[in-house]
């Protein structure tokens, strides 16, 4: 049977619901390890596969996430970090190394605290930001070796899977 | 050929640099963590609960921050954080969470840029613990 228009769009919402809802499940299901979470390894993937659309993927994932924990100051920065991550990867696209991606994925883990620290730069000025950041130093390093490990792991088994599902195949 | 190699040398860099980030990072949070003090000191710590109503516990330790004073004298408990111990109870009062609710740390009502298991104690210091509506 032929696929319409409008069938094809329906489909690429549902799979982008999906999308956000594993980025969810991901998260959550791996909150009780610290600073260890499939996040950043899914946008990437997410990112090269889905292109501009995974900003909606994206902001789907950080409304669930404010309604589930509450809509904290730390919410104000997934505002923006997860898209940073995913400009990030627009403009490298054209790798296609599951090392570089696990170095790119950990270096965004070892950034994460200072990203973070920004809107405690807003409400509590340079020193809260900053120790904010310093006291977070170990689990930002903890943070990197899980995203280097698990793109590593993730990234040439999801990705093909991830492009069967894309608009842009 | 030339390009398999060339991408390895891209590899390699970027791994090394990555190492080198973790290094300095990690140094610089050694070097920027409070010291703690060594021996015996006497730490005063007011609970404010949710009603507005106080309690004052004071404690001689020789324990050397304030989250381990908290948590080995069960003052308090809480959960594991990306940035530290996040205290959930206080004093047989948990923080509802749905409402907003937190155990806010000040030491001589200033408040602290740092989560309870890293902040030093030193002796005569006074601490407070108030619960807070509104994050």
């Amino acid at each position: 049977m032929k696929r319409t228009d409008s069938s094809d769009k329906i489909i690429h919402i549902v799979v982008m619901g999906l999308l956000a809802a594993i980025l969810l499940i991901g998260q959550v299901g791996m909150a009780f390890l610290p600073n260890i979470e499939p996040v950043s390894t899914l946008i990437i993937l997410y990112t090269l596969t889905h292109k501009k659309y995974t900003f909606y993927i994206i902001y789907v994932f950080v409304l669930l996430e404010g309604i589930l924990y509450g809509f904290g100051i730390w919410w104000i920065s997934y505002l923006y970090i997860w898209s940073i991550l995913a400009l990030i990867v627009l403009a490298l696209q054209k790798i296609d190394s599951a090392l570089i991606w696990a170095v790119i994925s950990g270096a965004f883990g070892l950034s994460f605290g200072a990203l973070t620290a920004i809107p405690y730069l807003i409400s509590g000025g340079f020193g809260a930001a900053f120790a904010y950041w310093t006291n977070g130093i170990p689990y930002d390093i903890l943070h990197c070796c899980g995203n280097f490990v698990l793109t590593l792991i993730l990234y040439k088994p999801l990705l093909p899977v991830l492009k069967r599902f894309s608009v842009h195949n | 050929m030339k390009t398999e190699q060339k991408n390895t040398k891209k590899i390699l860099i970027s791994l090394i640099a990555l190492v080198i980030v973790i290094a300095a990072l990690f140094g610089i949070y050694r070097f920027t963590r409070p010291a703690a003090v060594q021996g015996e000191k006497t730490v005063t710590i007011d609970v404010i609960h949710k009603d507005a109503s106080q309690k004052t516990f004071e404690y001689q330790t020789d324990l050397e921050y304030l989250g381990e004073l908290l948590t080995e004298e069960g003052l308090v408990s809480g959960e594991e954080g990306a940035y530290g111990m996040f205290i959930t109870t206080v004093d047989g009062e948990t923080a509802d969470d749905t409402n907003q609710e937190w155990w806010c740390i000040t030491k001589d009502k200033e408040k602290l840029n740092t989560s309870a298991d890293q902040t030093p104690i030193a002796d005569g210091e006074k601490y407070e613990l108030t619960l807070t509506i509104g994050y």
